[in-house]
Order: C-alpha cells, then sequence, then structure tokens
C-alpha cells in the first residue's frame, strides 16, 4: 500500500513538473521565432530590429515573395496573416501601440479605414510615381500593387459561348434563373457595386440587386466556393475576381470553367472589367521606417511585378512591367477605374445590400 | 486529535483558497464579455439599430435551431460511441486505433469538414456516382450544416463520457443483470443517470461549437449569429454592429446553458464509488456491423476531407515538395498546441477543486462558477481576440502609467496573453472531464486521509491528483487538438511571425491552392493523432501506477 502510494505521488509530481518544465523550455525556445533564420544584418536600413508587417493577402500568394525580400535585403522580416478587415480593426484598436510597420491589404476599404483614422503616413514620391495616379491614393497614403479584375467566371461545358451574357444587367434575364453565384460579404463584390452605383446610379443598382435576389441567386462566403460550385455543377455562372479561374485550372489541370468578360451594349456600360486593387501603406507608428519604405518600394521593383504577373495571375500596377498573356487583356476591356478612396461610399453600398436583403 | 483540527465547523483556509482561485478563472473566462458590454456602451445607437432589424432575430432563430439539433445528436452519438470503446473486449491496440479514429474527426477544422462534403457530392466527386446529378449539398443548409457539425463535434460527447465511463463501478450494473434486467435496462436505468453530468457536459460543448461555428455555416449557406458577426468583421466598419451581435450571441448562451441546467437529471446525486473493473461485454457477430456504423461519421468527418485532400495533391507535379513546406509550421502546431494542452487544464484545476469531497459550500460555488466557464466557448474567436487584444493593452497601459516606465507592450504581442486567449476559448473542453473526475474520488479517502494527518495540498496531490488522470488525459487531449487547429484567435493573438497548420490551411484554401491545403490538413490530421497518441500512453501509464 504505501509503496504504490508513493508511486502514484511521485508520478503526479513529475507529470506536473515534466508539464511545467515543458512549458516553460518551449515558451522561451518560441520567444524568439527569429533565430533559427539568421540573415545578414542590413546595415543601413535595419537599425532597429524586425520589420513587421500585417498582410491582408494570403501567405500562399506572397509569402514566396517576402521570402525573397528577406533573402536580398537582409532585413529581418515577420508577418501577421490575417483578412483585411480584420486586420485593420486591429490595427486601429492597437492605436499607438501597433507593432506594425507596414499594412499590405488585398483591397482599398481597409487602407481607407486607416487612412481616415490618420493611421498612415505619405508615402515617398518616387516610389508613388511608379504607379498610375487612378491606382494610387490621392493623398499618397497608400499605394496600389496589384490588380484584379471582375469577371464572370462560367462551366464552358454547360454554357455555350454565344449565349454569355454581353452586360451584368442580362444576368436578372429568366434563363439564368438559380444559375448564378455571388459573394456579397465579400470586399471585391462590394467594390464592385460601389463602381455600379457610380456608373449606373442608385435606383439602377438597386433594381439589379432585388431582380438578382428574385432571380435565385446563390449566396457564398467569398471567391473561391464559387468557382468550386461552378465546377461542382451547383451553378453555371459565377462573379468572381479573375484570377480565381486560373488558379483552379492550374490546380485542377482541366478547364471546367473559364473567364468571360462581358464587352456590354453600344452606348451602354458595364462594370465587368473594372479594376480592383491591393495596396500598401507604412503606419504612423512604424518604428522601423526606413526597411518599411524599402519594402514598399520592393513590391513595386520589376522583380516582384513580375512575381505577381507570372506566380498569382494578377494585374502589375507598375507602369513598367506588362501583365501574363493568358489573362485578359486590360487595354482591350472597357476597364474603369474605381475611385474607392471615397469610404463613406463603400458605407453606402454596404447598407445598400442590406436594404435589399442581399447581406444580413 | 487530527479530527479536532479538522473540524468541520471551522472556515478551512484552503478552501477558501480553492474559491478565490476558481473564481479568478471563471473572471478571466467572462473578460471578453465584460469588455464587450463596456464598448457597447459608447455605441448604443449599433444596439438599437440590431435589436431593431427583423433579419437579427432570423439569425438568433437559426442559431439555435442549429444548436440544440446539434447538441441532442452528438450527445447520441457520443455516448453510443463512448460505450463502443469503453466497454466491449477488444485487444489494447485495436482499442487504441478505434479512439483514435472516432476522434479524429475531432481535428478537422469545421470549414474544410464542410468543403470536403460540398467537393464529394459535387458533379464530379467521390460520392457523385450514387446521387442525383440534381442534388447538391447547398440546397439543404441546415441539413448540411447539422450533419457536418454533428460530426466534428460528437468526440467532445466521446472523450468526455469515456473518462466518466472508465471511472464508472461495473459492479452495479452487474447486480442489475443479476436480478434478471437486460444489459439495455442496465445502461438506461443504472449507467446513463450517473454519466449524464459528462453527457450534458460533452453535449453542451457540441451544441455551443455549433452556436460559434463560421466555417461550416458559411460554406453551406446557413446564415447563423456568428456568420453575421464575421461578415461585420470582414468589412471593418460594422464593428459596433459585430459587438452588439455578440453580446446577442452571449446572452443566448447564457440562455441554453440555464436551459441544460434545468433538463439535468437527477444526476447530482451521483455517489462517488471506487472503480471496481466490469467484465466487458463481448459483441459477437455484432462486432463488424456495429464497427461499420460506428465508423460513419468519421467517414464524413475524416474520409472525405482525407479523400479530397490526397486526390488534390495528386494533381500537383511534386506534392512531397508540397508536404515539406508544413514542416515548420507542423512543429509550430505541435508547440503551441502541447503547451495549450498543459496550461488550460492547470487552469481548470481550481474550478474541478471546487467538486472535491464532501458537499460543502465550496461545491455550491462550484456549480455555479462551473457553467460560466462555458460562455467563453459559445463566442465566436474573432470576438473574444479582439476583446484580449483591448484587454491586454489595458493591462500593458496601466503597468506603463503606474510604473512611470515606457516597457512597451508585454502582455499584448505575447505568448501568454496567445495562451489566455485558448483558455478563455477552450476552458471548459478541460473543466468538463475534470470535473467528473474530481466528483467520482471517494470522499472517505480524503477522511482517512485528514486522519492520518496529510494536510490539504498533501491530500490533493497524494489522493486526488493520481485519480484524475484519465480525466486530466482527456482534458488535454481535447485541448490539444482544439488549440491545434484554431483559426481567428490565432490569427489575430498569435505574435507576428508565428504560422501554423490552421492559418496556413486557411490562407491556402482562400485562395485556391489547393495542394498545399491538402499537405496542411494532412498534417494537421498526423499532429492530431500523435497528440491523440501520447494522451493516451499518458492516460495508462497513470493508471497502470495506480494499480
Amino acid at each position: 500500500m504505501a509503496s504504490h502510494t508513493r508511486r502514484s505521488w511521485m508520478f503526479g509530481v513529475a507529470a506536473l513538473s515534466a508539464c511545467t518544465l515543458l512549458a516553460v523550455t518551449l515558451h522561451a525556445a518560441m520567444a524568439s521565432p527569429g533565430k533559427s533564420a539568421a540573415a545578414p544584418q542590413d546595415t543601413a536600413a535595419n537599425a532597429s530590429g524586425k520589420l513587421i508587417i500585417y498582410c491582408g493577402r494570403s501567405e500562399s500568394l506572397v509569402g514566396e515573395l517576402i521570402e525573397r525580400f528577406r533573402a536580398e535585403t537582409g532585413i529581418q522580416v515577420q508577418v501577421k496573416y490575417g483578412k483585411t478587415g480584420p486586420l485593420a480593426s486591429l490595427i486601429l484598436e492597437e492605436g499607438r501601440r501597433s507593432p506594425a510597420d507596414v499594412f499590405f491589404a488585398q483591397d482599398p476599404g481597409g487602407l481607407g479605414l486607416l487612412a481616415q483614422a490618420e493611421r498612415l503616413v505619405q508615402l515617398p514620391h518616387d516610389t508613388l510615381e511608379q504607379v498610375a495616379y487612378e491606382h494610387r491614393d490621392p493623398m499618397n497614403r497608400w499605394v496600389g500593387v496589384t490588380g484584379r479584375m471582375r469577371t464572370i467566371a462560367y462551366s464552358p461545358a454547360r454554357v455555350k459561348s454565344a449565349d454569355l451574357p454581353q452586360t451584368m444587367m442580362n444576368l436578372t434575364d429568366a434563363r439564368w434563373k438559380g444559375r448564378i453565384g455571388w459573394a456579397p460579404s465579400n470586399a471585391s463584390f462590394q467594390a464592385f457595386v460601389t463602381a455600379m452605383r457610380h456608373q449606373l446610379g442608385e435606383d439602377v443598382t438597386e433594381k439589379w440587386l432585388r431582380d438578382m435576389l428574385a432571380n435565385g441567386v446563390r449566396t457564398f462566403p467569398n471567391n473561391m466556393p464559387i468557382v468550386q460550385a461552378i465546377c461542382d455543377g451547383e451553378i453555371d455562372l459565377g462573379l468572381v475576381n479573375h484570377y480565381y479561374v486560373e488558379r483552379f485550372r492550374t490546380e485542377r489541370g482541366d478547364e471546367l470553367v473559364a473567364n468571360h468578360v462581358p464587352q456590354g451594349d453600344a452606348g451602354e456600360g458595364d462594370i465587368c472589367g473594372a479594376l480592383l486593387v491591393s495596396g500598401v501603406a507604412i503606419l504612423e507608428s512604424a518604428t522601423n521606417r526606413a526597411a518599411a519604405e524599402r519594402f514598399v518600394a520592393f513590391l513595386l521593383s520589376e522583380k516582384a511585378q513580375a512575381y505577381f504577373a507570372h506566380e498569382t495571375f494578377e494585374y502589375p500596377l507598375s507602369l513598367a512591367v506588362a501583365a501574363r498573356e493568358n489573362v485578359p487583356a486590360l487595354g482591350t476591356l472597357p476597364a474603369r477605374s474605381i475611385d474607392l478612396n471615397q469610404l463613406g461610399d463603400l458605407e453606402e453600398t454596404l447598407v445598400l445590400l442590406r436594404k435589399v436583403g442581399a447581406l444580413r | 486529535m487530527n479530527l479536532v483540527r479538522e473540524g468541520r465547523l471551522r472556515v478551512k483556509p484552503h478552501r477558501i483558497i480553492v474559491v478565490l482561485l476558481a473564481t479568478a478563472v471563471v473572471a478571466l473566462v467572462l473578460s471578453p464579455i465584460v469588455h464587450l458590454l463596456f464598448r457597447t456602451l459608447f455605441s448604443p445607437d449599433s444596439v438599437t439599430r440590431i435589436v431593431a432589424a427583423p433579419s437579427t432575430w432570423a439569425l438568433l432563430g437559426r442559431s439555435v435551431v442549429l444548436a440544440v439539433l446539434v447538441c441532442v445528436s452528438a450527445m447520441t452519438l457520443g455516448t453510443a460511441l463512448a460505450w463502443l470503446t469503453v466497454r466491449p473486449a477488444w485487444p489494447a491496440r485495436v482499442r487504441t486505433a478505434l479512439l483514435v479514429t472516432l476522434c479524429s474527426t475531432l481535428a478537422v477544422p469545421s470549414y474544410v469538414a464542410a468543403f470536403g462534403l460540398i467537393v464529394s457530392t459535387g458533379s464530379s466527386g467521390l460520392l457523385s456516382n450514387w446521387l442525383p446529378d440534381s442534388f447538391h449539398v447547398r440546397h439543404y443548409p441546415l441539413a448540411a450544416s447539422w450533419l457536418v457539425l454533428t460530426c466534428c463535434t460528437y468526440p467532445y460527447v466521446l472523450l468526455t463520457v469515456r473518462s466518466a465511463m472508465l471511472r464508472e463501478c461495473g459492479s452495479m450494473e452487474e447486480a442489475a443483470l443479476s436480478v434478471g434486467s437486460s444489459r439495455t435496462r442496465a445502461f438506461f436505468v443504472i449507467l446513463l443517470p450517473r454519466l449524464a453530468p459528462s453527457v450534458i457536459w460533452g453535449g453542451m460543448l457540441a451544441g455551443l461549437y455549433a452556436l460559434a461555428d463560421f466555417g461550416a455555416v458559411s460554406l453551406l449557406g446557413y446564415e447563423t449569429l456568428t456568420w453575421g458577426i464575421y461578415t461585420r468583421y470582414e468589412t471593418a466598419f460594422s464593428r459596433d454592429e459585430a459587438r452588439a451581435l455578440a453580446l446577442i450571441l452571449a446572452a443566448l448562451a447564457l440562455v441554453l446553458i440555464s436551459v441544460m441546467r434545468l433538463t439535468r437529471l437527477r444526476s447530482a446525486s451521483l455517489s462517488p464509488t471506487a472503480p471496481i473493473a466490469h467484465h466487458p461485454v463481448r459483441l459477437g457477430g455484432w462486432t463488424v456491423p456495429m464497427v461499420l456504423l460506428a465508423l460513419l461519421p468519421v467517414m464524413i468527418g475524416t474520409g472525405l476531407p482525407i479523400a479530397g485532400a490526397i486526390d488534390w495533391l495528386s494533381r500537383h507535379a511534386s506534392p512531397m515538395q508540397v508536404m515539406s513546406q508544413m514542416h515548420e509550421p507542423a512543429w509550430a502546431t505541435m508547440r503551441l498546441a502541447l503547451i495549450a494542452a498543459a496550461f488550460v487544464p492547470l487552469l481548470a484545476l481550481p474550478i474541478a477543486a471546487l467538486h472535491l469531497g464532501r458537499a460543502g459550500r465550496s461545491r455550491a460555488f462550484g456549480r455555479i462558477l462551473t457553467p460560466l466557464t462555458l460562455i467563453g466557448f459559445a463566442l465566436p474567436g474573432i470576438v473574444v481576440a479582439i476583446a484580449a487584444v483591448g484587454l491586454a493593452l489595458g493591462v500593458d497601459d496601466a503597468i506603463e502609467s503606474t510604473l512611470g516606465l515606457p516597457l512597451g507592450n508585454r502582455l499584448y504581442q505575447s505568448h501568454v496573453l496567445l495562451m489566455l486567449g485558448y483558455a478563455m476559448l477552450f476552458l471548459p473542453e478541460a473543466v468538463g472531464p475534470l470535473r467528473t473526475g474530481a466528483m467520482s474520488i471517494h470522499e472517505d479517502q480524503f477522511d482517512a486521509a485528514s486522519q492520518l494527518g496529510g494536510g490539504p495540498l498533501l491530500r490533493f496531490i497524494r489522493i486526488a491528483l493520481p485519480q484524475m488522470m484519465p480525466a486530466f488525459a482527456a482534458a488535454a487531449a481535447l485541448v490539444f487538438v482544439t488549440t491545434a487547429k484554431e483559426l481567428p484567435a490565432t490569427l489575430i493573438l498569435a505574435p507576428p511571425g508565428t504560422h501554423t497548420l490552421a492559418t496556413r490551411l486557411w490562407g491556402a484554401m482562400d485562395e485556391a491552392y489547393f495542394a498545399q491545403a491538402a499537405a496542411a490538413s494532412l498534417m494537421l490530421l498526423g499532429v492530431a493523432s500523435v497528440g491523440l497518441l501520447a494522451v493516451l500512453f499518458f492516460e495508462r501509464r497513470g493508471a497502470a501506477s495506480q494499480d
């Protein structure tokens, strides 16, 4: 009796102390995650430690590029990935204590929110000038890095190319009843509706949204599941960004989906082909301003822009670099720049989407 | 002499310490809600806007329906499967394999399980041959969400009930059988009421998980309160509304928790007994059909996503290279989950200790404090995480202003905050098994020990802890696996540069990098299985040292 009570007692103490010891050592080990990847110290730019990037773009898209930046400059980088909206909320919550130096956003909505809250600094002129005026903040607080185009993804097996709608207005036609998918909670879709309101007016937009809902449009959380639903045969058309279709083709190795850009009716404009930008900004609370500016310049460098064109199928926004051949060409399209700097505008779009019941 | 010193009428200081510790832990779990309340005070118009909108009440109704359905089905399925893993005479290895397989669905994030179901029932999917062309799961959002979430959550019931069943005395069932009762009747009349606290606790976890889930419901198109909260956070304009919705969700959770407590069977009468080994049940010809039936939810929850993952990897030119990209996040995930699996049950210990020994005033505290730990579990990760950020920054500010020293970010951006965040979310996963473990310890053992002069701490360490080892193992297993797959709080609270399998998986899936997503989800399953196996090994050693 005595011996095995002692044994169990010793077991208990040993287990507890082992757990504590493990926790302490592992915590100590994790506290310095950068030490395994020691890089040569950069003398000029990196005086005060690591460059911290809050990244609203996926690690799968830009992880490799950021690694190239680290290798090239020797600047130590730490990235916090997340969705653009929550990251912008987080930076606002953090206030002056924000550890972030750079915010690389998927869409200008999050950047605009921070600009409005006066959390961003002006970017250097030589960096800004690499990008066309319409793809950057008029007050120079953020700059566009890449562009995505709004397209209609479709199933070539089930929709003949002759039948494809030539304007967005045709999507409310009864033949498409229950065959279309959209993602009203997605920032790209909201930007697209904002553009529509500008171009065609509030009333037309509201009617279009209501007609789409009446036509049984199916709701998805974002772009990827829309394209998957086309592959699965659930829907035949989807309102997405162009590069998802390219990604599906690469990943699946088949051609179950394709991109379609409506050319519009004569005289009447159309919203497809609108270019949506991802952008980057430097925070006012940045402790590592020099390294941050180098990172922004790097994103607009020829190498990085070519990476976006070839690896992520996006449109490079640097005036010096051309897009990949197999994405829909920009020049031939009725592409219109969307002024997304009017944030109140985006808010009104949300109000409209809620009013018609597209968002709940 | 000792009897006088340990007299019942005295206020025992160690009891007070335990109650204070438990209260502090519960205060930690409730702090996000206090923060939410405080923040919504500054934007009352968003609350009135949310309350006035009819769509809010539609979201609420759908949340309730889903939570109740998932709760009931997970309780039924989980209890049956717990019986299947404990009672029949399995060879030790088969039992382990069965348990790890049955629990594997817990390691699959709900959005992966939902996506697996969507793809496999799609026109080019695995199951398409057995389904009509016009069939699409997204046409049945409630049924599909219910199915996926039941498959993802029944292990909560399974693991909690299993650890209770292992502690349960076989002699009462044997007695029932010896007077001619059928095994079924003995199960329902004798065993089930004694297991009720565990079954209900596991069911609560399952139901509240469904309440807080975003991944599955968003992909399957079932719009719940949590869906409303996430879509509002996504645009960053509607944070006030998101907070108001989160408060409604917290209130709903409170109501559900109270209702569950009312429906409790007379489980408080559970009298602790020392476990006596039961005679194993022989399944005979039922073995194969029962195992196949038991594996059905695993097929849906784990099988379909694995099949999809293998398909995606096989389409990639160099699958091994993709897998090797995931080594680093796999180690990071392992480290975080290990620390959480040690830390969170440790925090739950004071609450479990309230249920030790003779029913007295501290057990009354336990009855109030224990269910309160469930609330954090019902809140979406993003809500808890953003509240934790605000609280941590407040603490750092307080340190700075009282000490007058600019310390920079201390609590914020530290792994400590991340662990506290996990504790806010996952504490009930540890409290459940530990509480059951504590309740089933025979109080006479304490009396005997105190008569022989053992102090309270020594009694706890020598008598309570060794007997609570299976419960500790179950708690650690649950926390390990759910931490490994946790996404929203990890994204927000983890210090920059921390990348786990869940964050890689989500980033890859959202942008349709399916091979990477497949590699990450397979790795995640691997990490979770290693964790479960380690815990089972630990549990067996603990049990062996008692024999």
